[in-house]
Protein backbone atom coordinates (compact mmCIF):
# COMPACT_ATOMS: atom_id res chain seq x y z
CA UNK A 1 0.00 0.00 0.00
CA UNK A 2 2.52 2.29 1.30
CA UNK A 3 4.64 1.93 -2.60
CA UNK A 4 1.04 2.59 -4.11
CA UNK A 5 1.15 5.80 -2.38
CA UNK A 6 4.55 6.80 -3.06
CA UNK A 7 4.32 5.99 -6.67
CA UNK A 8 0.70 8.40 -6.57
CA UNK A 9 3.11 10.97 -4.82
CA UNK A 10 5.85 10.80 -7.47
CA UNK A 11 3.08 11.21 -10.28
CA UNK A 12 3.58 7.45 -11.08
CA UNK A 13 -0.11 6.43 -11.94
CA UNK A 14 0.24 4.81 -15.47
CA UNK A 15 -1.54 1.29 -15.29
CA UNK A 16 1.49 -0.63 -15.86
CA UNK A 17 3.06 0.34 -12.75
CA UNK A 18 -0.14 0.25 -10.29
CA UNK A 19 -0.20 -3.60 -11.65
CA UNK A 20 2.93 -4.67 -10.15
CA UNK A 21 1.60 -3.86 -6.83
CA UNK A 22 0.64 -6.82 -4.41
CA UNK A 23 -2.20 -5.55 -2.41
CA UNK A 24 -4.66 -8.00 -1.06
CA UNK A 25 -8.19 -6.30 0.53
CA UNK A 26 -9.74 -7.19 3.83
CA UNK A 27 -11.77 -9.51 2.29
CA UNK A 28 -9.54 -11.14 0.23
CA UNK A 29 -7.48 -11.55 3.55
CA UNK A 30 -10.20 -13.11 4.78
CA UNK A 31 -10.49 -15.71 2.39
CA UNK A 32 -6.60 -16.45 2.62
CA UNK A 33 -6.83 -17.36 6.81
CA UNK A 34 -10.49 -19.13 5.84
CA UNK A 35 -8.83 -21.09 3.51
CA UNK A 36 -5.56 -21.59 5.24
CA UNK A 37 -7.38 -22.53 8.71
CA UNK A 38 -9.35 -25.09 6.68
CA UNK A 39 -6.43 -26.60 4.63
CA UNK A 40 -4.92 -27.12 7.80
CA UNK A 41 -7.11 -28.28 10.12
CA UNK A 42 -9.53 -30.29 8.24
CA UNK A 43 -7.15 -31.18 4.46
CA UNK A 44 -3.67 -32.00 6.00
CA UNK A 45 -5.36 -34.89 7.90
CA UNK A 46 -6.70 -36.56 4.58
CA UNK A 47 -3.70 -35.85 2.31
CA UNK A 48 -1.89 -39.42 3.14
CA UNK A 49 -5.09 -40.82 2.78
CA UNK A 50 -5.46 -39.45 -0.26
CA UNK A 51 -2.25 -40.56 -1.98
CA UNK A 52 -2.49 -43.50 -0.42
CA UNK A 53 -5.99 -44.50 -2.16
CA UNK A 54 -5.09 -42.96 -5.36
CA UNK A 55 -8.30 -42.05 -5.95
CA UNK A 56 -10.47 -38.60 -5.06
CA UNK A 57 -13.86 -39.54 -3.86
CA UNK A 58 -16.86 -37.15 -4.31
CA UNK A 59 -18.16 -38.55 -0.32
CA UNK A 60 -14.99 -37.44 1.25
CA UNK A 61 -15.52 -33.88 -0.51
CA UNK A 62 -18.84 -34.05 0.96
CA UNK A 63 -17.83 -35.22 4.09
CA UNK A 64 -15.41 -32.28 4.71
CA UNK A 65 -18.43 -29.93 3.35
CA UNK A 66 -20.02 -30.55 6.20
CA UNK A 67 -17.58 -30.01 8.99
CA UNK A 68 -17.80 -26.65 11.12
CA UNK B 1 -15.84 -26.95 1.07
CA UNK B 2 -19.52 -26.11 -0.48
CA UNK B 3 -20.30 -24.90 3.19
CA UNK B 4 -17.30 -22.92 3.27
CA UNK B 5 -18.83 -21.44 -0.23
CA UNK B 6 -14.78 -22.54 -1.63
CA UNK B 7 -16.79 -24.15 -4.51
CA UNK B 8 -18.19 -21.08 -6.17
CA UNK B 9 -16.16 -18.40 -5.18
CA UNK B 10 -16.61 -15.96 -8.02
CA UNK B 11 -20.18 -17.25 -8.95
CA UNK B 12 -23.33 -14.54 -8.52
CA UNK B 13 -24.95 -15.00 -5.48
CA UNK B 14 -28.06 -15.64 -7.22
CA UNK B 15 -26.87 -18.48 -8.97
CA UNK B 16 -25.73 -19.77 -5.29
CA UNK B 17 -21.77 -17.96 -5.46
CA UNK B 18 -20.01 -16.53 -3.50
CA UNK B 19 -19.54 -12.96 -5.52
CA UNK B 20 -16.47 -12.74 -4.75
CA UNK B 21 -13.53 -11.14 -7.13
CA UNK B 22 -11.47 -13.41 -9.11
CA UNK B 23 -8.24 -12.55 -6.90
CA UNK B 24 -9.84 -14.47 -3.83
CA UNK B 25 -10.49 -17.19 -6.39
CA UNK B 26 -7.05 -17.36 -7.37
CA UNK B 27 -6.42 -17.10 -3.32
CA UNK B 28 -8.08 -20.35 -2.31
CA UNK B 29 -6.55 -22.51 -5.10
CA UNK B 30 -3.24 -20.98 -3.44
CA UNK B 31 -3.89 -21.73 -0.28
CA UNK B 32 -5.12 -25.07 -1.08
CA UNK B 33 -2.35 -26.06 -2.89
CA UNK B 34 0.01 -25.44 -0.14
CA UNK B 35 -1.38 -28.57 1.64
CA UNK B 36 -3.02 -30.34 -1.50
CA UNK B 37 -2.16 -29.57 -5.04
CA UNK B 38 -4.68 -32.35 -5.76
CA UNK B 39 -7.22 -30.27 -4.22
CA UNK B 40 -5.90 -26.98 -5.85
CA UNK B 41 -6.79 -28.51 -9.07
CA UNK B 42 -9.98 -30.12 -8.38
CA UNK B 43 -11.08 -26.51 -7.41
CA UNK B 44 -9.62 -24.88 -10.47
CA UNK B 45 -11.17 -27.21 -13.18
CA UNK B 46 -14.34 -27.58 -11.62
CA UNK B 47 -14.99 -23.95 -11.29
CA UNK B 48 -12.72 -22.00 -14.63
CA UNK B 49 -13.73 -25.00 -16.92
CA UNK B 50 -16.43 -27.07 -15.24
CA UNK B 51 -18.86 -23.67 -14.10
CA UNK B 52 -18.04 -20.67 -15.87
CA UNK B 53 -18.69 -21.96 -19.28
CA UNK B 54 -22.71 -22.41 -18.29
CA UNK B 55 -22.55 -19.23 -16.67
CA UNK B 56 -21.12 -17.03 -19.27
CA UNK B 57 -22.43 -19.28 -22.45
CA UNK B 58 -25.76 -21.34 -20.81
CA UNK B 59 -29.04 -20.51 -21.25
CA UNK B 60 -31.15 -19.54 -18.22
CA UNK B 61 -32.64 -22.99 -17.76
CA UNK B 62 -29.09 -24.57 -18.28
CA UNK B 63 -28.05 -21.68 -15.16
CA UNK B 64 -30.54 -22.84 -13.01
CA UNK B 65 -30.44 -26.60 -13.72
CA UNK B 66 -26.55 -26.67 -13.37
CA UNK B 67 -24.76 -23.55 -12.08
CA UNK B 68 -26.22 -23.65 -8.24
CA UNK B 69 -25.84 -27.20 -7.79
CA UNK B 70 -22.24 -26.44 -9.17
CA UNK B 71 -21.34 -23.42 -7.05
CA UNK B 72 -22.74 -25.05 -3.41
CA UNK B 73 -20.88 -28.08 -4.04
CA UNK B 74 -23.50 -30.42 -4.69
CA UNK B 75 -22.18 -30.84 -8.11
CA UNK B 76 -18.53 -31.12 -9.22
CA UNK B 77 -17.74 -30.59 -12.56
CA UNK B 78 -16.01 -31.88 -15.11
CA UNK B 79 -13.95 -30.34 -18.88
CA UNK B 80 -13.82 -33.07 -21.44
CA UNK B 81 -11.85 -31.51 -24.91
CA UNK B 82 -8.43 -33.66 -24.77
CA UNK B 83 -8.85 -36.84 -26.95
CA UNK B 84 -5.75 -39.25 -27.66
CA UNK B 85 -4.85 -38.14 -30.73
CA UNK B 86 -5.76 -33.74 -29.80
CA UNK B 87 -3.95 -32.72 -26.73
CA UNK B 88 -2.46 -29.01 -27.39
CA UNK B 89 -3.77 -29.20 -31.11
CA UNK B 90 -7.45 -29.43 -29.41
CA UNK B 91 -9.41 -28.07 -32.55
CA UNK B 92 -8.42 -31.58 -34.02
CA UNK B 93 -10.73 -33.77 -31.93
CA UNK B 94 -12.63 -36.48 -33.66
CA UNK B 95 -15.78 -36.89 -31.43
CA UNK B 96 -18.49 -36.64 -33.52
CA UNK B 97 -22.37 -35.43 -32.35
CA UNK B 98 -24.80 -36.37 -34.70
CA UNK B 99 -28.07 -34.39 -34.48
CA UNK B 100 -31.42 -36.98 -34.53
CA UNK B 101 -34.83 -35.50 -33.54
CA UNK B 102 -34.72 -34.13 -29.79
CA UNK B 103 -31.53 -35.76 -29.63
CA UNK B 104 -27.67 -34.91 -30.20
CA UNK B 105 -25.86 -38.75 -30.19
CA UNK B 106 -22.43 -38.56 -29.48
CA UNK B 107 -19.61 -41.09 -30.66
CA UNK B 108 -15.74 -40.84 -29.37
CA UNK B 109 -13.03 -40.72 -26.51
CA UNK B 110 -11.39 -38.29 -24.41
CA UNK B 111 -8.69 -38.67 -22.08
CA UNK B 112 -6.70 -36.86 -18.81
CA UNK B 113 -10.46 -35.54 -18.20
CA UNK B 114 -9.73 -34.32 -14.59
CA UNK B 115 -12.39 -34.76 -11.79
CA UNK B 116 -13.47 -37.81 -13.72
CA UNK B 117 -15.58 -40.29 -12.41
CA UNK B 118 -16.33 -38.26 -9.61
CA UNK B 119 -18.18 -35.33 -11.43
CA UNK B 120 -21.92 -34.76 -11.97
CA UNK B 121 -21.40 -33.09 -15.42
CA UNK B 122 -18.79 -32.85 -18.03
CA UNK B 123 -18.59 -30.03 -20.48
CA UNK B 124 -18.12 -32.13 -23.52
CA UNK B 125 -17.01 -30.85 -27.14
CA UNK B 126 -17.98 -32.68 -30.19
CA UNK B 127 -17.77 -31.58 -33.67
CA UNK B 128 -21.33 -31.79 -34.96
CA UNK B 129 -20.25 -30.98 -39.05
CA UNK B 130 -17.30 -31.89 -41.24
CA UNK B 131 -15.87 -28.20 -41.57
CA UNK B 132 -12.32 -28.76 -40.21
CA UNK B 133 -10.41 -27.31 -37.50
CA UNK B 134 -12.29 -25.11 -35.18
CA UNK B 135 -14.90 -24.65 -36.98
CA UNK B 136 -17.89 -27.18 -36.76
CA UNK B 137 -16.94 -27.96 -32.53
CA UNK B 138 -19.99 -27.74 -30.28
CA UNK B 139 -20.26 -27.63 -27.26
CA UNK B 140 -22.55 -29.76 -24.71
CA UNK B 141 -23.98 -30.34 -21.20
CA UNK B 142 -23.16 -34.21 -20.41
CA UNK B 143 -25.03 -35.39 -17.09
CA UNK B 144 -23.14 -38.69 -15.79
CA UNK B 145 -25.82 -40.96 -16.02
CA UNK B 146 -26.62 -40.20 -19.72
CA UNK B 147 -27.19 -43.52 -21.61
CA UNK B 148 -23.87 -44.50 -23.88
CA UNK B 149 -21.57 -42.01 -21.70
CA UNK B 150 -18.96 -44.70 -20.26
CA UNK B 151 -15.96 -43.73 -17.84
CA UNK B 152 -12.88 -45.17 -18.41
CA UNK B 153 -9.48 -45.91 -17.03
CA UNK B 154 -8.31 -44.31 -14.36
CA UNK B 155 -4.88 -43.07 -14.75
CA UNK B 156 -2.20 -44.39 -12.65
CA UNK B 157 0.10 -41.03 -12.58
CA UNK B 158 3.33 -39.85 -11.39
CA UNK B 159 1.39 -37.21 -8.36
CA UNK B 160 -1.99 -35.37 -7.87
CA UNK B 161 -2.91 -38.71 -6.27
CA UNK B 162 -5.92 -37.16 -4.70
CA UNK B 163 -7.23 -36.06 -8.04
CA UNK B 164 -9.01 -38.50 -10.26
CA UNK B 165 -8.10 -38.27 -14.02
CA UNK B 166 -9.50 -40.88 -16.55
CA UNK B 167 -10.70 -41.63 -20.14
CA UNK B 168 -14.36 -41.17 -21.33
CA UNK B 169 -16.53 -43.52 -24.01
CA UNK B 170 -18.89 -41.94 -25.93
CA UNK B 171 -21.08 -44.64 -27.05
CA UNK B 172 -23.84 -43.44 -29.09
CA UNK B 173 -24.49 -41.45 -26.35
CA UNK B 174 -27.78 -39.54 -26.30
CA UNK B 175 -27.86 -36.17 -24.87
CA UNK B 176 -30.88 -34.36 -25.11
CA UNK B 177 -31.07 -31.12 -27.80
CA UNK B 178 -31.55 -29.10 -24.53
CA UNK B 179 -28.11 -29.62 -23.00
CA UNK B 180 -26.72 -28.24 -26.36
CA UNK B 181 -24.09 -25.46 -24.56
CA UNK B 182 -24.39 -22.13 -26.66
CA UNK B 183 -24.42 -21.97 -30.57
CA UNK B 184 -24.00 -24.91 -32.24
CA UNK B 185 -21.05 -25.43 -34.20
CA UNK B 186 -19.61 -22.46 -32.05
CA UNK B 187 -18.33 -24.85 -29.11
CA UNK B 188 -14.71 -23.80 -29.61
CA UNK B 189 -15.37 -20.32 -28.56
CA UNK B 190 -16.42 -21.80 -25.23
CA UNK B 191 -13.56 -23.82 -24.94
CA UNK B 192 -10.54 -21.06 -25.48
CA UNK B 193 -13.07 -18.25 -23.38
CA UNK B 194 -11.64 -19.34 -20.00
CA UNK B 195 -7.84 -20.20 -20.99
CA UNK B 196 -6.66 -17.61 -18.96
CA UNK B 197 -8.82 -18.02 -16.05
CA UNK B 198 -7.84 -21.46 -16.37
CA UNK B 199 -4.26 -20.80 -16.69
CA UNK B 200 -4.18 -18.45 -13.82
CA UNK B 201 -5.84 -21.27 -11.65
CA UNK B 202 -3.15 -23.71 -12.30
CA UNK B 203 -0.74 -20.89 -11.64
CA UNK B 204 -1.98 -20.17 -8.39
CA UNK B 205 -1.83 -24.21 -7.37
CA UNK B 206 1.95 -24.34 -8.75
CA UNK B 207 2.71 -21.20 -6.97
CA UNK B 208 1.10 -22.91 -3.44
CA UNK B 209 3.30 -26.07 -4.43
CA UNK B 210 6.70 -23.41 -4.29
CA UNK B 211 5.69 -21.82 -1.10
CA UNK B 212 5.30 -25.54 0.42
CA UNK B 213 8.37 -26.58 -1.12
CA UNK B 214 10.21 -23.74 0.05
CA UNK B 215 8.61 -23.59 3.45
CA UNK B 216 9.64 -27.06 4.00
CA UNK B 217 13.08 -26.88 2.82
CA UNK B 218 13.44 -23.79 5.08
CA UNK B 219 12.13 -25.38 8.28
CA UNK B 220 14.38 -28.52 7.65
CA UNK B 221 17.36 -26.64 7.06
CA UNK B 222 17.35 -24.92 10.51
CA UNK B 223 16.47 -28.22 11.98
CA UNK B 224 19.29 -30.09 10.53
CA UNK B 225 22.65 -30.25 11.49
CA UNK B 226 25.99 -31.09 9.65
CA UNK B 227 29.89 -30.62 10.57
CA UNK B 228 28.49 -29.24 14.22
CA UNK B 229 25.91 -26.64 12.96
CA UNK B 230 22.64 -26.11 10.79
CA UNK B 231 23.25 -26.97 7.68
CA UNK B 232 21.10 -23.13 6.90
CA UNK B 233 24.19 -22.38 8.02
CA UNK B 234 25.95 -23.56 5.32
CA UNK B 235 26.45 -21.17 2.13
CA UNK B 236 25.40 -23.74 -0.27
CA UNK B 237 22.06 -24.48 1.33
CA UNK B 238 21.32 -20.94 2.45
CA UNK B 239 22.09 -19.89 -1.43
CA UNK B 240 19.96 -22.81 -2.55
CA UNK B 241 17.03 -21.36 -0.27
CA UNK B 242 17.61 -17.29 -1.47
CA UNK B 243 17.20 -18.59 -4.98
CA UNK B 244 13.99 -20.38 -4.37
CA UNK B 245 12.62 -17.60 -2.42
CA UNK B 246 13.50 -15.11 -5.28
CA UNK B 247 11.55 -17.24 -8.03
CA UNK B 248 8.57 -18.20 -5.46
CA UNK B 249 8.33 -14.32 -4.67
CA UNK B 250 8.01 -13.53 -8.87
CA UNK B 251 5.63 -16.02 -9.57
CA UNK B 252 3.47 -14.63 -7.01
CA UNK B 253 3.96 -11.36 -8.73
CA UNK B 254 3.10 -12.69 -11.97
CA UNK B 255 0.39 -14.70 -10.91
CA UNK B 256 -1.79 -12.15 -9.08
CA UNK B 257 -0.70 -9.04 -11.89
CA UNK B 258 -2.74 -12.13 -13.94
CA UNK B 259 -5.16 -12.60 -11.64
CA UNK B 260 -5.66 -8.70 -11.12
CA UNK B 261 -6.10 -8.25 -14.91
CA UNK B 262 -9.15 -10.79 -15.71
CA UNK B 263 -10.83 -8.55 -12.20
CA UNK B 264 -10.61 -5.64 -14.33
CA UNK B 265 -11.65 -7.19 -17.69
CA UNK B 266 -8.45 -6.58 -19.45
CA UNK B 267 -6.91 -8.69 -21.97
CA UNK B 268 -4.14 -10.85 -20.64
CA UNK B 269 -3.42 -13.76 -22.57
CA UNK B 270 0.36 -13.16 -22.25
CA UNK B 271 0.34 -12.02 -18.71
CA UNK B 272 -1.54 -15.66 -17.82
CA UNK B 273 0.66 -17.48 -20.01
CA UNK B 274 3.22 -15.90 -18.41
CA UNK B 275 2.26 -16.61 -15.14
CA UNK B 276 1.61 -20.26 -15.99
CA UNK B 277 4.61 -20.82 -17.46
CA UNK B 278 6.83 -18.87 -14.61
CA UNK B 279 4.87 -20.48 -11.69
CA UNK B 280 4.98 -24.11 -12.99
CA UNK B 281 8.29 -23.89 -13.88
CA UNK B 282 8.87 -22.55 -10.40
CA UNK B 283 7.17 -25.73 -9.03
CA UNK B 284 9.26 -27.97 -10.54
CA UNK B 285 12.57 -26.30 -9.88
CA UNK B 286 11.52 -25.74 -5.71
CA UNK B 287 10.46 -29.09 -5.52
CA UNK B 288 14.07 -30.49 -6.98
CA UNK B 289 15.59 -28.02 -4.45
CA UNK B 290 13.54 -28.66 -1.48
CA UNK B 291 14.44 -32.84 -2.20
CA UNK B 292 17.78 -32.09 -2.47
CA UNK B 293 18.10 -29.52 0.50
CA UNK B 294 16.36 -32.63 2.63
CA UNK B 295 19.36 -35.27 0.88
CA UNK B 296 18.52 -38.68 1.33
CA UNK B 297 15.29 -38.39 3.64
CA UNK B 298 13.86 -36.05 0.66
CA UNK B 299 13.26 -39.11 -1.24
CA UNK B 300 11.36 -41.24 1.03
CA UNK B 301 7.60 -40.69 1.50
CA UNK B 302 8.11 -39.79 5.07
CA UNK B 303 8.19 -36.01 4.23
CA UNK B 304 6.14 -34.12 1.95
CA UNK B 305 8.70 -33.14 -0.26
CA UNK B 306 8.32 -36.03 -2.82
CA UNK B 307 5.00 -35.54 -3.58
CA UNK B 308 5.20 -31.83 -4.11
CA UNK B 309 8.39 -33.25 -6.73
CA UNK B 310 5.77 -35.36 -8.39
CA UNK B 311 2.82 -33.00 -8.14
CA UNK B 312 4.74 -30.21 -9.73
CA UNK B 313 5.07 -32.07 -12.74
CA UNK B 314 2.30 -31.80 -14.11
CA UNK B 315 1.33 -28.45 -14.13
CA UNK B 316 3.86 -27.72 -16.72
CA UNK B 317 1.90 -30.03 -18.68
CA UNK B 318 -1.96 -29.36 -18.50
CA UNK B 319 -3.95 -26.49 -19.11
CA UNK B 320 -2.01 -25.75 -21.96
CA UNK B 321 1.33 -27.08 -22.12
CA UNK B 322 4.62 -24.90 -21.55
CA UNK B 323 5.58 -24.94 -25.37
CA UNK B 324 1.91 -23.83 -25.73
CA UNK B 325 2.89 -20.86 -23.48
CA UNK B 326 5.90 -19.88 -25.14
CA UNK B 327 3.95 -19.71 -28.39
CA UNK B 328 1.32 -17.25 -27.20
CA UNK B 329 3.81 -15.15 -25.60
CA UNK B 330 6.21 -14.60 -28.42
CA UNK B 331 2.84 -14.29 -30.71
CA UNK B 332 2.30 -11.14 -28.52
CA UNK B 333 6.54 -10.18 -28.60
CA UNK B 334 5.44 -9.75 -32.61
CA UNK B 335 2.31 -8.11 -32.67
Amino acid sequence: MEVLLFMKQQGVNRGEEIRLVLHFTEEQKMMRKMVRDFAQKEVAAEVDRMEKEIVFRKNSFIKWESLD
Amino acid sequence: MGELGLMGIPIPENYGGSDMDFTSYIIAINELAKVSGALGVILSVHTSVGTNPILYFGNEQQKEDYVSKLATGQYLGAFALSEPGAGSDAASLKTRAKREGEYYILNGSKVFITNGGEADIYITFARTSDESGSKGISAFIVEKDTPGFVIGKKERKMGLHGSNTVSLTFDNCKVPASQLLGVEGEGFKIAMANLNVGRIGIAAQALGIAEAALEQAVSYAKEREQFGKPIANQQGISFKLADMATQVEAAKLLVYQAASLVEQDIICNKEASMAKLFATKTAVQAAIEAVQVFGGYGYTEDYPVERFFRDAKVTEIYEGTNEIQHVVIAKHLFM
